[in-house]
């Protein structure tokens, strides 16, 4: 987690290219939000300007109802004025209780995936990936002082819980997000657009291709946790390739599989490559909203957002241990902390001669009881007391209110004083 | 009600049916007498159902005439027979347009032109004739059945001009009040339906100062205009009321920039002067004041604010415009009209995929295009 670094300002120089006239509307109009509307006047005065290409729709009956540029449907995703005027981002705004800092310009953009447009000024790429770090750093940093006891692979696994792309798409979910069936710029800017077409720019974390990577896949190398630490990403997984590379692969590979006599209906309903697409898109849709935050409101803000949004969700850690020989790895913690040897005890026992029988096993170290549990055979209720046991001291946590080294950054913070950290896991995997 | 009347007396019916201009009856009087006469019956049915229909007879009759109805069933037959021919008189004027009488062709034999062929299919022949919607083409129709109301059919809704015309009426309610009793009736009812068609005597009425009389009441500053207006309005001949006011927004903007304010906060307080001033309204105007409101209408100028109400809008979304409720709402979408389904597919870019596959398929975008309705209807109606 060394590579975790807080949010520092010189991110914003190269991650946050903004268009050249963003900043100059979102001056002009700073109070976006209070704007009067005035679709309902301007589609009267103004059909000059209307998409006059043969749609098939009659305009003399039914004059468009929002002045659009002409040729809108060929742009890739809706021009960022339009952003004022659509009710869906402004109810998203006040329903996510944005600060007004943030225009609804940025926010639209938020909503503009990469697959839907490829131009970095105009999609969420940029935002997404600076989102995705603060994201990953307050949820690490919360996790190792809250938990200093985990093993690295349940870390791993409770960044995937916290911040991978399924939980976020779940946030994005309860955001009450809707997208669009296919992006362009005549769409609504309230909604979520993604191409399920083209995969788009895949965001990149930390993390370095390792070298022998060919060979771990062609001759199944074991790779240390250590090792992950340094060269993978935030979730232990390897770095493959580079991303463009990789999703050329997987376009031959669907290209490759495409079988003609399949019903091109089959692919609008839905398969497992358009699900996950469509998966990234909402989890890239809210770490853009993050990084948009920060980009306007700064450090303190997209601290407190991520806290009331994503780390309040619920996680219950001790679901996420799978253990081979607990007892063993219970010796080994014993031994290693100083602690008598731990001794298995049967606490009481029912129905022994019976269909199903009952023993309760306790585990204990000198007069200390370590754990215990219930188990329909001594052998089964010693190794759950050791599984309680191990989890007890894994999952030991100094309490909600312990302070995190992005407390120190407040202004007239309190003189740090070191969080406990455990020395590491007792078996090496 | 009419055919009860004359049942009163059998004598006056006879001497209907001696009328030298009546008619031959019509079939419904003829089946309604031959029920009516029918010798005694055989049957047990017809009976009752003959008693009955007579029963019914007798309360007609006992409520006109206490003297007929102790009369025989017998004796009232021929009365009634005689009595229900309808009568009219063929000399009557009218206006209604009748269609012309009924022209035979000659027969193809008969045709002594040596370039006549006969048709030999129906194809191509101008249809002529037929008197199904007859009556109800307008134009059929005399000027004395069309519609005249007691106002013009426009209300007046110019703000202005609606201010001259309510203080007109205001000064002739006042005039009228003060003649009513004396003057003849009919002087006082063509008064009140005097259109005052011209801009003179418009002018020279709204010209007419009003004031606030000693108790506060409005009244005519000058005595004098009292007789000269009601000169003016009883004389007035009844002619059609004018479909627009003789009067112009620019003359009556100018007219009105003459008067100041005092006239209008005067009190008005008898209910008679109130309701002479509603006919006068509705007389040169085309607003109906209701009685309702007429207690409300204290000054001339509720009177006014009452008359000039911008109209009602047609549409809901008029309504918001001018009431600018939902605009300050950012999270509120307000169109001007209808979202259709291809709004909606457009707003989430579905409709150009749409489009796109049924113009590849050479499907209509829009409509049914050439595949419409269902091949049988075709066959029916002779296309192909």
């Amino acid at each position: 987690m060394k590579r975790l670094r807080p949010a520092s300002s010189r991110w914003t120089g190269w991650l946050l290219v903004a268009r050249p006239g963003a900043l100059r509307s979102a001056q002009q109009q700073p109070v976006s939000l209070t704007l009067r509307r005035q679709q309902s006047t301007s589609t009267a005065t103004a059909p000059a300007s209307y998409n006059t290409q043969l749609d098939g729709t009659d305009h003399d009956r039914f004059p468009p109802l929002e002045p659009l540029p002409p040729s809108a449907t060929s742009l890739p995703s809706p021009l960022p004025e339009r952003a004022l005027r659509s009710a869906k981002l402004a109810a998203l705004h006040a329903r996510l209780s944005l600060p007004k800092k943030l225009p609804l310009q940025t926010l639209a953009r938020t909503l503009v995936d990469a697959s839907a447009d490829e131009n970095p000024k105009f999609n969420n790429a940029n935002l997404a990936f600076v989102g995705q770090t603060l994201i990953n750093y307050h949820i690490a940093e919360w996790i190792m002082v809250r938990y200093p006891r985990l093993p690295m692979a349940i870390i791993w696994a409770a960044m995937l819980a916290y911040t991978g792309p399924a939980p976020l798409h779940q946030v994005a979910r309860s955001w009450g997000i809707e997208s669009a069936a296919v992006p362009g710029g005549e769409v609504d800017p309230g909604l979520l657009q993604y191409s399920l077409e083209k995969p788009g720019t895949a965001i990149r974390g930390f993390g370095y291709k390792r070298e022998e990577l060919d060979f771990i896949d062609k001759y199944k190398f074991r790779q240390s946790i250590n090792s992950g630490v340094i060269f993978d990403d935030d979730y232990g997984n390897l770095i493959r390739e580079n991303a463009q590379r990789q999703r050329q692969e997987e376009q031959d590979a669907m290209d490759a599989n495409y079988d003609e006599s399949i019903e091109p209906d089959h692919m609008s309903y839905g398969n497992e490559a358009t699900r996950s697409l469509a998966e990234n898109a909402h989890a890239n849709f809210t770490r853009a909203v993050v990084g948009a935050i920060y980009a306007h409101c700064g450090r303190d803000a997209v601290k407190a957002f991520i806290k009331s949004h994503i780390m309040s969700r619920t996680l219950d850690f001790s679901k996420l241990f799978e253990f081979k020989n607990p007892t063993r790895e219970l010796n080994m913690l014993c031994e290693r902390e100083d602690f008598d040897p731990p001794i298995a005890r049967m606490l009481s026992e029912t129905g022994r001669l019976s269909r199903t029988p009952v023993y309760v096993v306790g585990i204990f170290s000198g007069n200390d009881k370590l754990g215990e549990a219930v188990g329909p055979s001594l052998d089964m209720a010693r190794l759950k007391a050791a599984m309680n046991s191990l989890k007890s001291w894994y999952l030991y946590s100094p309490g909600g209110n312990a302070r995190l080294p992005s407390d120190m950054l407040a202004p007239e913070a309190r003189p740090w004083q070191p969080a406990y950290i455990d020395i590491g896991e007792v078996v090496a995997r | 009600m009419r055919r009860l009347g004359r049942l009163r007396s059998s004598a006056s019916a006879l001497s209907n049916s001696t009328h030298p201009l009546r008619a031959p009856a019509p079939a419904v009087a003829t089946f309604y007498s031959s029920q009516t006469e029918q010798p005694s019956p055989h049957t047990s049915a017809p009976r009752a159902w003959q008693s009955r229909f007579q029963t019914t007879q007798r309360r007609c009759l006992s409520s006109s005439s206490s003297s007929s109805a102790n009369n025989t069933t017998a004796d009232l037959e021929p009365t009634v027979e005689e009595d229900y021919v309808e009568e009219y008189d063929t000399s009557t004027e009218s206006d209604l347009v009748y269609p012309r009488e009924v022209v035979e062709v000659l027969s193809p034999e008969e045709i002594t032109d040596p370039d006549y062929v006969p048709a030999e299919t129906v194809e191509g022949l101008e249809e002529v004739g037929g008197l199904a919607d007859w009556w109800d083409q307008e134009e059929h129709w005399g000027p004395s059945k069309q519609y005249a109301g007691f106002g013009p059919l426009e209300k007046v809704t110019e703000p202005t001009v609606l201010e001259v015309l309510t203080r007109r009426a205001l000064v002739e309610a006042l005039v009228i009040k003060r003649f009513a009793e004396t003057a003849e009736k009919e002087a006082t009812a063509a008064a009140l339906k005097a259109v005052g068609g011209d801009k003179k005597g418009l002018l020279n009425i709204a010209a007419v100062e009003l004031v606030a009389g000693e108790d506060g009441t409005l009244t005519l500053k000058d005595e004098k205009n009292f007789e000269g207006v009601w000169a003016s309005l009883s004389s007035a001949e009844a002619d059609a009321v004018p479909s627009s006011p003789p009067i112009s927004t620019e003359e009556a903007r100018k007219l009105v920039k003459t008067w100041d304010n005092e006239w209008k906060l005067a009190a008005l307080r008898d209910p008679i002067v109130k309701f002479y001033v509603a006919k006068r309204i509705q007389r040169l105007t085309g607003h109906v004041v209701p009685d309702a409101k007429l207690l409300d209408i204290n000054t001339p100028g509720t009177l006014y604010a009452l008359l000039n109400k911008p109209p009602k809008p047609k549409k809901l979304a008029e309504v918001v415009q001018q009431t600018g409720a939902l605009q300050d709402l950012p999270n509120v979408a307000f169109y001007p009209r209808r979202v259709t389904p291809v709004d909606k597919e457009q707003m989430v870019g579905r409709w150009k995929v749409i489009q796109r596959e049924l113009q590849k398929r050479e499907l209509p975008v829009t409509g049914t295009g050439k595949h419409s309705k269902t091949v049988e209807w075709k066959w029916a109606h002779g296309e192909h």
